[in-house]
Order: C-alpha cells, then sequence, then structure tokens
C-alpha cells in the first residue's frame, strides 16, 4: 500500500526513530511502512492519521 | 558494513525476556538431572517424573514467549509469526517424509527429541531470512 508517511514525517522535522517514539513503534516499523513493505495494523494507522491530522484515506492510498 | 541498532524493547520486554531465560535456565539445570536419573534409578514412575522434570521451566519460558508475543511492536510480530508458520510447515512436511520412510523400513527409527532443536534451527533460519528481506536486520 502506497503511503505519504515520509513526505508527513519530512514536513514535520521528524527523523524516524522521533516518529517511531511517538507512535510507540519500532523504528523499523515507521522504516518498512514508508518503504510500502509494511502495511500498518488499523490501530497504528488511526495514530498515525491522529497525528499528523489528516484521515486515514490522506495518508494511505491502497491502488497499487 | 553498516549495523543499524535494534529495538530491542520491542522484540522483548524485560519481564517477559528474564522469565524466559529463567525458564530455558532451569530447563537446562534440569537435563543433566534427567539425564543422571536415568543412570541411577530403575523405579518407572521416579522415571517417567525424572524424564518430564525439564518440561516445567521449558513451559514457563514457552508461556513468557507467548506473554511477550502479544505485546510485541507489530512489525517484529510479523516476522515472529510468518517464521514460526514457516517452521511448522517444514517440520509437518519433514516428518511426514521421514515417517513414510520409516513406515516403509528405509529409515530407522529416531528420537523425537531431536525434534525440539530441529524447529529452533528452522526459525531462526527463517527469522533472519525473512529480517534481512525485509531489510530490517
Amino acid at each position: 500500500m502506497k503511503n505519504s508517511l515520509k513526505i508527513l514525517r519530512a514536513q514535520n522535522d521528524w527523523s524516524q526513530e522521533a516518529l517511531s517514539k511517538k507512535l510507540e513503534v519500532s523504528r523499523q516499523t515507521i522504516n518498512a511502512i514508508e518503504r510500502d513493505k509494511y502495511d500498518p495494523s488499523l490501530p497504528l494507522a488511526f495514530k498515525i492519521a491522529r497525528l499528523f491530522e489528516a484521515s486515514i484515506e490522506e495518508i494511505f492510498d491502497p491502488e497499487e | 558494513m553498516k549495523y543499524e541498532k535494534i529495538d530491542s524493547e520491542f522484540i522483548w520486554k524485560k519481564p517477559y525476556l528474564k522469565r524466559f531465560i529463567a525458564g530455558m535456565v532451569g530447563y537446562g539445570l534440569m537435563l543433566p538431572i534427567t539425564i543422571i536419573g536415568k543412570k541411577m534409578t530403575v523405579n518407572e514412575p521416579l522415571l517417567i517424573l525424572l524424564a518430564i522434570l525439564p518440561m516445567i521451566p521449558f513451559v514457563f519460558a514457552l508461556l513468557a514467549y507467548s506473554s511477550n508475543f502479544k505485546t510485541m511492536d507489530e512489525m517484529w510480530k510479523k516476522i515472529h509469526a510468518q517464521a514460526l508458520l514457516i517452521t511448522v510447515m517444514v517440520t509437518i512436511a519433514t516428518s511426514l517424509g521421514f515417517g513414510l520412510l520409516q513406515v516403509v523400513g528405509v529409515m530407522k527409527l529416531f528420537s523425537v527429541f531431536f525434534l525440539f532443536p530441529f524447529m529452533i534451527f528452522v526459525w531462526g533460519i527463517c527469522f533472519v531470512y525473512l529480517a534481512k528481506r525485509d531489510k530490517i536486520l
């Protein structure tokens, strides 16, 4: 699943480490999501959306 | 070669890790008791008790792993689960193959005790492969 997590993170000037701490997940999870290697669980997707004050659809695109 | 720092606290929570290590150390300590006890006694009920003695700390370690799995970071949980699934499939296929060879008599019977280290070995290979594949190791 494509996503704009990397762009959103860059806009906020956060490192992967900083974002992982805010979301209470490992840095590897953030890295894998950003590289489209891993689709986050629904609770984590909601957490990401809430953190960036956006809807899940604005961040994650199910279209390949 | 650059090695990335792994967020170990997302893989093993300290209380569960302590319980797991305690269980495995207990298993390691009780295993010689079983082996020595086998040579020292012929009393069957006592032999059974001695034989299953290492199982108690081992089950304790497995329960710690199970509890830890529930709290694991979701990316690591996915890799652990995938490695476990492949391990189960490899074990089923291998035991079926060996079992059939034993049924037709071209392979000698061997102890199922070796199943545990075999599964740990397969799981380890799968885990490293999957983590490398997803570039998180």
